[in-house]
């Protein structure tokens, strides 16, 4: 059972959409940090409004952590609330058409549900009152067609007070709107590159934080933070082939990284000759990591 | 140097030009005056000969003092460039001559270089962490094991620290008596091959190092002091444009570092390449020899805005070293082509003019240990 990453829409004035990956449920949580998501708890209480060690749910993710849930199956996203319009447009520019059929068909499904349930009170009612016997009650009447236009008169159209949508839509649509999500989250907040990174110290058996206390993207530890210290505080992706590293930032972050026992990680994909590659999201691609330590300290 | 030179003696004075060193005028006495005019007037306090630098752009500009009392000369006024073999100050010369002069005498020569100092204290405290590393090991073990009572393994603990701490006293002890006579015969074999190279056919030291000056250094003795037999408009178009004159990124980043160097020269700074702490500059109050910096700077365009973690990331690395990050921000308030113009026509004050410096500190501020 995939556990539920709620996101927090925000539109920004650029027409940007910011996504907060959450969590409230306390056991998917439990759930996630079995497979090494840790998050961030971000919750405080009302009543303590200052405290800032001791948090609560909900729980906020890496969006990195986001998406490897998501690739692997082990989430479903859900927008929460905040400002869905930009999204909503997305989709209806795609799938309008499909929307439009799914709506009508929920709607000709109420009807007749509608329909049955009210023939079926009406019956009843001319039964007990004796102008029909139960009997002859299943054949037509003769003004049928008089009684039908007072019952299509009758019948009710709900309107709903939450998005369909939103909230059912991906059931209809093969995950359409996750997949939007995703592509979102991926455009808006990250590189992929990053994510790479991310899956491929993953698959190695770390469990990565957020690295901005270190001057990183990432800190890795070698297993649960609550039993071990982070070994690594890993760069943002980095096309070393191409992309120049800035010496000071070189000599910062080792000397930074040293001085906290940390190793310093630079990492990219292994560049591929395959152009056409580029267009798609690559899945996989193979990772190469470099570490830089100050070697003489103390 | 027989007899140890006072820092303060040495160091008098804080740029390679000195003031004029006038006579004592005596009011009763018209002689003095003339002679006290007379000096006023023929008095120069320019150099006897320019300092000779070579310039090698291969891509990279290196610019290097290679004779021996310019050297000297630059580092004790001003502290100028960087030895190309020593720490900071260039002196490996003093070092070899010393080393040599030690192992012919056979005597402990109790002149020991900082470098050796540093080289010594690393060696120790690697030792150090062994023993510890063996220790951690050895109660991880009796752990695993699950045959260690709280209390025992509270005793074993204070054990083991009693040990480590009698390790490092012992060191300490050791190094009062052996000072550096510490290396083994590997160490002694690769020496000498090493030494090999370095004594020319008379058996005498070679000068092998050269000072290596910044090129925010070059301009400044160039340009700012003259003492160098290079003009600042030259430096500039030859190794830094490479004799085209747009308006480059390399250009501008060497203009905006020069305009704080020479910013901070001015008002007093003794100011050396930062790189140790990743950071374009350092500060010293009087220099390097006299106390530690107390500043890092880091130059930036005035319209320069970076990512948080660059920030957190420097004000870590400097509050990690005890210093103050600076963050020098340096306005162009001429246009390009100016600029440049005033680059072809030779005016350089009028270049570096175009640029105004401000600063802010940067600084984390803990809660908890900013009380007082």
């Amino acid at each position: 059972m995939p556990v539920t990453i709620n996101l927090i829409c925000g539109a920004q004035e650029d027409g940007q959409t910011i996504l907060s990956p959450l969590i409230f449920n306390i056991d998917d949580i439990k759930k996630l940090r079995d497979v090494g998501i840790c998050g961030i708890l971000s919750g405080t209480l009302p009543s303590a409004a200052q405290q800032n060690i001791f948090l609560s749910v909900p729980l906020k993710l890496m969006i990195e952590e986001a998406i490897w849930l998501y690739l692997n199956g082990l989430a479903e996203f859900k927008v929460l609330r905040g400002d869905t319009a930009h999204l909503v447009k997305e989709i209806l520019d795609r799938d309008a058409h499909n929307i439009h059929v799914v709506a009508k068909e929920r709607l000709e499904r109420s009807f007749e549900l509608q329909r049955e349930y009210k023939r079926e009170q009406h019956r009843l009612k001319l039964e007990r009152l004796g102008i029909i016997s139960p009997e002859t009650s299943n054949k037509n009447t003769s003004d049928q067609s008089q009684n039908d236009k007072l019952l299509e008169a009758s019948l009710f159209i709900e309107t709903p007070t939450t998005s369909n949508l939103l909230n059912n839509l991906h059931l209809n649509h093969e995950n359409g709107i996750n997949d939007n999500l995703l592509h979102i989250l991926v455009s808006q907040y990250s590189n992929w590159d990053n994510f790479l990174l991310f899956q491929a110290l993953k698959d190695k058996g770390y469990v990565l934080a957020p690295g901005g206390r270190f001057g990183g993207k990432f800190i890795a530890y070698p297993g649960d933070p609550l039993r071990y210290h982070s070994h690594m505080v890993v760069r943002d992706a980095l096309h070393y082939k191409d992309q120049p590293l800035d010496l000071l930032e070189l000599a910062a972050n080792a000397r930074l990284g040293t001085a906290v026992k940390k190793i310093w990680v630079i990492g990219a994909p292994i560049p591929t000759n395959d152009k056409l590659e580029s267009n798609n999201i690559p899945s996989k691609k193979d990772v190469s990591f470099y570490s830089v330590e100050w070697a003489g300290f103390g | 140097m027989s007899k140890r030179v006072s820092n303060a003696v040495r160091y008098k004075n804080p740029l390679p030009i000195h003031p004029l060193e006038l006579p004592e005028l005596i009011i009763h006495n018209p002689v003095s005056w003339v002679y006290w005019t007379y000096c006023y007037i023929t008095g120069c306090n320019t150099l006897q000969h320019k300092i000779h630098v070579d310039i090698v752009n291969n891509g990279i500009v290196h610019i290097e003092v290679r004779n021996q009392d310019d050297m000297k000369y630059l580092w004790e006024n001003g502290f100028f460039g960087t030895g190309q073999l020593s720490r900071s100050e260039p002196t490996w010369y003093n070092h070899m001559q010393s080393r040599f002069q030690s192992e012919e005498n056979g005597t402990a020569d109790k002149k020991i270089s900082l470098e050796q100092v540093t080289k010594f204290r690393r060696q120790q405290r690697t030792e150090f962490k062994k023993q510890r590393e063996l220790v951690e090991a050895k109660l991880l073990n009796l752990r695993k094991k699950g045959e260690l009572s709280p209390e025992e393994e509270t005793r074993i603990l204070e054990q083991e620290r009693e040990k480590l701490r009698k390790f490092k006293d012992d060191q300490l002890a050791l190094h009062l008596l052996k000072e550096n006579r510490n290396d083994n015969l590997e160490e002694q074999e690769r020496l000498l091959i090493q030494e090999a190279e370095v004594i020319n056919e008379n058996g005498e030291i070679r000068q092998l190092e050269s000072l290596e000056l910044m090129p925010v250094e070059t301009l400044f003795l160039s340009f700012a002091l003259d003492v160098l037999d290079v003009t600042p408009s030259d430096f500039i178009i030859k190794h830094c444009m490479d004799n085209s004159f747009d308006y480059t990124d390399e250009l501008h980043k060497l203009l905006i570092q020069y305009s704080a160097y020479h910013h901070y020269r001015s008002h007093g700074w003794c100011v050396r390449s930062g790189i140790k702490f990743g950071s374009d500059y350092i500060l010293y109050k009087r220099g390097p020899p006299f106390q530690h910096a107390d500043f890092c700077v880091m130059v930036l365009d005035s319209n320069c805005s970076k990512p948080y973690t660059w920030y957190s990331t420097m004000a870590r690395v400097c509050g990690g070293a005890n210093k103050t990050l600076l963050l020098c921000y340096v306005e162009r308030i001429n246009s390009k082509e100016q600029i440049l113009q005033y680059i072809r026509q030779g005016h350089i004050s009028k270049a570096f003019n175009s640029f105004t410096v401000g600063e802010v500190i940067y600084k984390r501020w803990v809660p908890g240990k900013n009380r007082d």
